[in-house]
């Protein structure tokens, strides 16, 4: 199971801090693309860290399941 | 100044000695804000001696600020906050320089100010201010400190230290929006993590000593004491130039007149609610409000003229950067609005 962890605004939209995944796809692509479906998150709206490490959306790659994933977005606040 | 008693305990330090009181004496911060952070920031940096530090912001003190900018009471209500600041902290250390200055950064001013000092601090509560600070920053080649909040949790990082990664590698774009602490809400005790956070920042940065979070977002949760670090890199794909900081940040705003746009071939675009009267009925128009633009940018034609319009012009105005900071290019504010269009229609 891979862990997605949410922050700011994007732990609203989700209603969770964090949940457990089992995709049958290992592309961080496919797997986006659900949860962008699953909480109506637009393109833009976050970035998108794999084991605390910023990824680059365009070279889409593989996660396995001990994997943390982190949707961050900017804040404004202060 | 030097090495008195007021400085000692941090001159003990190992890390610090007198070179280290002397490279604070020595060095230039601008602290970019005077709201939660800047109070939260300015104390610390004025107490440590740092030489010279200038404060920027153009907002005056509000009741709804007293609750975690600790510079201010009620008493200074409705007073330019950077005035208050500026005594308050004189007060606290009367040996070095602190420059207020009572304006909000620009496009226009932003370059001019940073180039005049050697680090700078974002205490802004806007995205779009922060990525004014990150374009200014990095024509100017200074690193800058950022911070910022939602709620509980908070970010913090330095950009372009050392030409390392900006606000732009981390996030290239401004979102849609994000709230500001107004319209999110805050405590106060969270701020003040955010802004100590930095504050540390500016010491090791000046005093070269310990990791820098450079090219390091720390993510901190109030709510859970979880602390968290991410990585990024600098995205060598992006570039800030003069052309693509004028494009970005200064607008001026191109004005026609009712008369001459009725006699072009272009749009009225009327960015009030519905509902507001009077109702101006022309040829080629458009109500879109201008708080729901940005989602409606498909109705609107990106090469012919675009007339803005609403009730006093203040809106028209907030439309007219919208659409110029997203590449229309063909786009007027109408010299009359609603109340003299309807006699003129």
């Amino acid at each position: 199971m891979l862990t997605v962890y949410y922050f700011g605004e994007i732990a609203d939209k989700t209603g969770l801090t964090s949940e457990k995944m089992d995709p049958q796809e290992q592309q961080i692509s496919v797997i986006l693309q659900a949860l962008k479906e699953k909480y109506a998150l637009q393109n833009g709206e976050f970035q998108v860290a794999v084991n605390h490490e910023l990824i680059d959306l365009s070279q889409d790659l593989k996660v396995t399941e001990t994997d943390e994933i982190a949707l961050l977005s900017a804040f404004a606040g202060g | 100044m030097g090495s008195n008693a007021r400085y000692s305990r941090q001159v003990n330090l190992p890390q610090v000695g007198s070179a280290g009181q002397q490279k604070l004496e020595a060095a230039r911060v601008l602290v970019m804000g005077a709201g939660g952070l800047g109070c939260a920031v300015l104390p610390y940096l004025v107490a440590s001696g740092i030489g010279h530090i200038g404060i920027i912001d153009g907002d005056v003190v509000s009741e709804s600020n007293l609750h975690r900018q600790l510079l201010y009471t009620a008493e200074d209500i409705d007073q330019p906050k950077v005035s208050i600041a500026q005594k308050k902290l004189g007060a606290l250390n009367p040996d070095i320089q602190i420059i207020a200055e009572n304006a909000y950064l620009t496009g226009e001013n932003a370059l001019k100010t940073v180039r005049n000092y050697d680090l700078i601090i974002d205490g802004t509560d806007a995205i779009a201010a922060r990525y004014l600070i990150n374009d200014a920053c990095v024509l100017a080649e200074k690193p800058f400190v950022h911070a910022s909040i939602y709620r509980f949790q908070t970010q913090v990082s330095v950009f372009n230290y050392q030409n390392g990664p900006t606000y732009r590698c981390l996030f290239p774009s401004p979102p849609k929006e994000a709230p500001s602490c107004a319209e999110a809400g805050v405590l106060g005790t969270s701020v003040a993590l955010a802004g100590m956070l930095q504050a540390n920042e500016v010491m090791k940065i000046i005093l070269g000593i310990g990791d820098v979070l450079s090219g390091q977002l720390l993510l901190k949760d109030g709510l859970t004491n979880k602390q968290e670090i991410f990585r990024f890199k600098k995205n060598k794909t992006i570039q800030i130039t003069p052309e693509s900081f004028k494009q970005e940040h200064q607008h001026e705003i191109k004005r026609i007149d009712f008369a001459s746009a009725k006699a072009q071939n272009g749009i009225f675009l009327d960015v009030r609610q519905k509902q507001e009267e009077p109702v101006i009925n022309l040829p080629n128009s458009i109500q879109i409000p201008v708080q729901q633009l940005r989602d409606e940018f498909a109705q609107l034609p990106r090469e012919t003229p675009i007339y803005i319009f609403c009730q006093s012009g203040k809106r028209s105005e907030a439309g007219y950067k919208l659409l110029a900071e997203n590449d229309f290019k063909n786009v007027f504010c109408l010299l009359e609005n609603a109340p003299e269009l309807e006699q003129l229609t």
